[in-house]
């Protein structure tokens, strides 16, 4: 069993390495002046067979760095695995569940563009809505946030499809 | 045991292999920007990686220095950043021209990229990495990423940290973070455009 798994895992990590770079996408967002709609355009599309590699799933194509925050002053391998734990499976969220390698609408509570209140400043708490349309599909997103909680789920505005519950000043958290 | 002992010592082994791989590139591009080899650089070069890398970090500094940016990592930056990239556009564009990363690299002073005459600042050369246990010293390995500081003796500030990502069995420079004071002297030429 466990011959076959690290077979597995080889397989697909030469496969990860194999694959050329992707073209990088020249993203551009329109923001309608309410802040209720929000358009995006310029997106390239994530190959299948590169969203079929299980090994693919857990890396971040979209930050493979660690911000600076990250473990500060330890060596950049713990820093970056360090960082693909806490974030785990983004691109797996990004564009397997997701459709962050899509153009689309999201229509949502404003601002749309944030997907949490306490993203906004000045912070505000309460729910917070959206609704990606994409090919005829319509994929929502729910958050709420009070001074003890903050839970979320669905596809959020930027096209990860993410949940979330934290209870605030809790040493446990729930990703 | 002796299963045990074989994939230890050949994961031991393609470990190093891997550490050792991205120094040859290291060195392959600063003999290419050394030798001004325009064709040796495109093939060690991610052009539209690079480009991404520098314009965000460009666009950072001229968004602090004017004041306009908002709270690191906060959403209101990343727009910021996103919106500041058509302005530094202009600049960008002519920084990753081949003949212009090559002065980049080399000396800070990109061909045709600034209006006033600026002091060269030490870049990419044999000399700038000195001995093989500097460079490694002055290297950091991840998953797909290596990232080096030249010139090998100067501190973080004033050095070029250069970033390289294996894609298609080949490590190619995909970011270089520029030293401060050259990362203002962009952001200012940037300023300048505005005004003009």
């Amino acid at each position: 069993m466990l011959k076959w798994f690290m077979s597995l895992f080889l397989f697909f990590s030469i496969v990860t390495i194999s694959v050329p770079a992707r073209p990088v996408s020249r993203e551009a967002w329109i923001i309608s002046p309410d802040g209720r709609t929000a358009s995006v355009t310029g997106r390239v599309r994530q190959p299948i067979w590169k969203k079929l590699n299980p090994v693919w799933w857990f890396l971040n194509d979209d930050e493979p760095d660690p911000p600076d925050w990250q473990l500060p002053g330890k060596p950049y391998i713990i820093r970056q695995l360090s960082w693909y734990v806490r974030n785990p499976l983004q691109n797996f969220g990004k564009y397997v569940l997701g459709v962050g390698d899509r153009n689309y609408a999201v229509v949502g509570t404003k601002p749309v563009y944030a997907t949490i209140w306490s993203d906004v400043d000045p912070v505000k708490t309460g729910w917070k809505v959206s609704t990606i349309r994409v090919d005829g599909l319509r994929l929502p997103f729910v958050s709420y946030e009070n001074e003890y909680l903050i839970w979320y789920a669905g596809w959020q505005w930027s096209g990860f499809f993410g949940f979330k519950f934290n209870i605030k000043k809790s040493p446990t958290q729930f990703w | 045991m002796r299963w045990t002992i074989g994939i230890s010592t050949s994961l031991l082994v393609l470990w190093l292999a891997y550490a050792v791989w991205p120094f040859f590139t290291v060195y392959r591009l600063a003999s290419a920007v050394q030798a001004r080899d325009v064709a040796a650089v495109n093939a060690l070069v991610d052009f539209p990686a690079l480009r991404g890398s520098l314009t965000a970090q460009i666009v950072r500094t001229y968004l602090r220095m004017t004041g306009k940016a908002g709270r690191p990592g906060s959403i209101l930056e990343q727009f910021a950043v996103g919106i500041g990239a058509s302005v530094a556009d202009p600049i960008v564009a002519k920084l990753i021209s081949p003949d212009a990363l090559l002065d980049l690299l080399q000396n800070g002073r990109p061909s045709g990229v600034f209006s006033d005459n600026v002091p060269p600042i030490e870049g990419l050369s044999s000399g700038a990495l000195g001995n093989v246990w500097r460079v490694y010293a002055n290297s950091e390995l991840g998953i797909a990423r290596f990232f080096v500081a030249v010139p090998v003796d100067k501190p973080p500030l004033a050095s070029f940290r250069l970033g390289f990502c294996l894609a298609g069995w080949r490590w190619k420079l995909c970011s270089a973070e520029l030293p401060e004071q050259l990362q203002l002297r962009l952001a200012q030429e940037i300023s300048k455009s505005q005004q003009r």
